[in-house]
């Protein structure tokens, strides 16, 4: 045991000794960087014309946000708001958010009005002249909405009655907080998981293949643990290479997002960032489910490059196939009403990393016990990692040095 | 002490590498002699464990060759074999140490000790991607070393060596010939003629000569080139 920690710390040695490591973790933070600052440079236009620039339409928008923080989204809220945007002249010749009366009246209560046509689904100009501000009626639409939402994917009676437990567990009227940072995670939560995994796909491609191309395999494998030890030293390594990799290009979107927009919204109901999720969490518990996730989704994709590169023998053929892994992610839908076949591709790891996907409808029923995707996919990829570990020892022993 | 090697083919698709050898190999220094694709290699590989017969069985003192503990007596320096470019010539024989199942005191006292025996004390410490290629080629031999082995397999082990780390190798494998086997293949006959107290020699996958060699028998370079020459005859 005391060799299996020696023979660890050499392959992470190995592993972070790597140049392509560094560089590739650089490129990662400037991606980082450029998407969470890319909204506050340059200016907004409307018909040719400047508005004003992005960094003060922000600030703005924040001021107004912060405004409302703390404030119940009931009958009082939302007559407010309605009355606010129906002081707005609307016309078809003039963007609604270009008069005067939306910057003066309308702008401040924005952050209500979009989760009012988030929830009703309303159209805009409707919603200001048909819609009867009504509390209770907002509510009820939410949930008339959701249970469409939920027989269109083709849940079950059971999921449906589940999800509908769940919504009882939210409180309501929901309390407004300026969020904007969790809304930027959240929003970057794709971008980031997919940089995450393309790392790991680049670094781990060579883990095993390169022992194969540099010819050290034959002095590896003709030693009394380089058959057995050394592959899970390996693994080992991956893995710790693989949950590092997503802490670290986690904090640092995280440290970066709390320094640009601060830390209000914690507590802050999930669903005031994502309307049609049914989980009675906070907008920050969401968040660290979400990352918490990635790392899992970072442990079983680090195993599947590893034992690719003993099976292919190649950093590029393995490179190759994760990187088109990925993309085919981005790309294939599989339609809901193939319903198993899609939420098998929606928990697939490189397709499984997106809001929509770890705040899902489907779930995963155990002897009668109901799991959310991020409860049950994060157990799936655990079991996963050690099957797909254990289908790669024996390829790895099975190696045979010939033909050089 | 004994090696035996019972028998042992190794086929690809169509071309038999290595054909029905056996040979009980004892205490001594055996130099494997043979042209290129002779089967040299491929017959050290399965020694090795790396490479599986196609039939036969190779065993050490009644372990088979895919036992852990065949492979605890086994030292192996490969014909051209790589390095971790970023690892110190320290790092690596420790790295090697580790997989070789030594204890942390043990593989630092043997690694020292090695490195002093194959004269790279003085740049244990830098990274291997700047060593020589003789620098590199003795490294591998301390790490064929690390284990104190009971078997020792080199192949083409004075490739890359100076005259004079030529004849300091020949003479180690010399002392280690006394208590262990050593199985040592080049081309370069005068090292065999040297080193070796029994010859080995391969031709198209056969052991065509496995005896002790004196001078009573003439110079073992025209014996070799007669074989090879013989080869290319038939080649021709």
């Amino acid at each position: 045991m005391n060799n299996f920690r020696v023979l660890y710390r050499y392959e992470c040695k190995k592993l972070f000794g790597r140049k392509i490591v560094w560089i590739t973790f650089a490129l990662c933070i400037v991606v980082i960087i450029i998407s969470l600052c890319i909204p506050f440079i340059g200016s907004y236009y409307a018909g040719g014309e400047l508005i004003d620039t992005n960094l003060n339409m922000y600030q703005t928008d924040k001021r107004y946000s912060e405004a409302l923080s703390g404030r119940e989204i009931n009958q009082e809220l939302l007559e407010e708001t309605i009355t606010a945007y129906r002081k707005i002249p609307y016309t078809n010749e003039l963007q609604y958010s270009l008069t005067e009366q939306y910057q003066q009246y309308a702008r401040p209560y924005s952050p209500i009005f979009n989760f009012i046509v988030g929830t009703t689904n309303m159209q805009t100009s409707d919603a200001i002249l048909s819609w009867q501000p009504n509390e209770d009626d907002l509510y009820a639409q939410r949930q008339t909405w959701l249970k469409t939402v939920w027989e269109d994917l083709g849940l079950s009676k059971g999921e449906i009655d589940f999800w509908q437990k769940r919504e009882t567990q939210i409180e309501t009227p929901f309390v407004y907080q300026h969020h904007e940072a969790y809304s930027t995670l959240l929003s970057h939560y794709q971008t980031v998981s997919l940089l995450v995994l393309l790392f790991i796909a680049i670094c781990l491609s060579g883990v095993f293949s390169e022992e194969h191309t540099r010819k050290t395999d034959q002095i590896i494998l003709c030693s009394p643990l380089g058959k057995t030890w050394i592959y899970w030293a390996k693994i080992t390594a991956g893995i710790s290479f693989a949950v590092i990799s997503a802490i670290l290009l986690s904090l640092f979107t995280f440290i970066m997002t709390i320094c640009l927009h601060g830390t209000d919204g914690f507590n802050a109901a999930f669903q005031l960032l994502y309307i049609s999720n049914s989980d009675p969490v906070t907008c920050g518990q969401a968040i660290l489910i979400a990352f918490g996730c990635m790392v899992f989704a970072a442990i079983v994709t680090s195993i599947f490059v590893m034992v690719l590169s003993e099976l292919l023998h190649s950093n590029i053929a393995t490179l190759a196939i994760s990187t088109g892994l990925f993309i085919m992610a981005m790309i294939v839908v599989v339609p809901e009403q193939y319903r198993l076949l899609a939420q098998v591709w929606d928990w697939l790891p490189w397709c499984f990393l997106a809001p929509w996907n770890v705040f899902g409808k489907y779930t995963l029923s155990i002897f009668g016990h109901y799991l959310t995707s991020w409860q049950a996919v994060p157990m799936i990829y655990f079991v996963a990692s050690i099957v797909i570990a254990a289908i790669g020892k024996p390829i790895y022993q099975r190696f045979q040095v010939s033909g050089r | 002490m004994e090696l035996i090697i019972d028998r042992v083919s190794k086929q690809y698709k169509n071309k038999i590498a290595v054909d029905r050898i056996s040979v009980k190999l004892q205490r001594g220094v055996y130099g494997l002699l043979g042209t290129n694709g002779a089967g040299k290699t491929t017959l050290m590989r399965m020694i090795c464990g790396i490479l599986k017969p196609t039939s036969g069985t190779i065993s050490f003192d009644g372990i088979d060759v895919s036992e852990e503990n065949y492979r605890s007596v086994l030292g192996y320096l490969p014909q051209d074999f790589g390095y971790y470019p970023e690892f110190t010539g320290m790092d690596f024989l420790l790295y090697m140490a580790a997989l070789k199942g030594m204890g942390k005191a043990q593989a630092k006292r043997k690694t020292e000790e090695l490195l002093e025996l194959v004269s790279l004390q003085d740049v244990a410490k830098k990274k291997i991607k700047t060593y020589s290629g003789g620098m590199k080629q003795r490294l591998g031999i301390a790490q064929a070393l690390l284990n104190q082995p009971k078997l020792l397999v080199l192949d083409e082990p004075t490739a890359g060596l100076d005259p004079k780390e030529r004849v300091r190798f020949r003479n180690l494998i010399a002392d280690l010939g006394k208590e262990n086997i050593v199985l040592l293949s080049t081309h370069i006959v005068s090292d065999i003629e040297q080193i070796a107290e029994r010859i080995l020699m391969m031709k198209d996958g056969q052991l065509i000569y496995q005896d002790k060699w004196d001078d009573s028998n003439g110079r073992l370079e025209d014996f070799y080139l007669h074989h090879i020459d013989e080869e290319e005859g038939e080649h021709e």
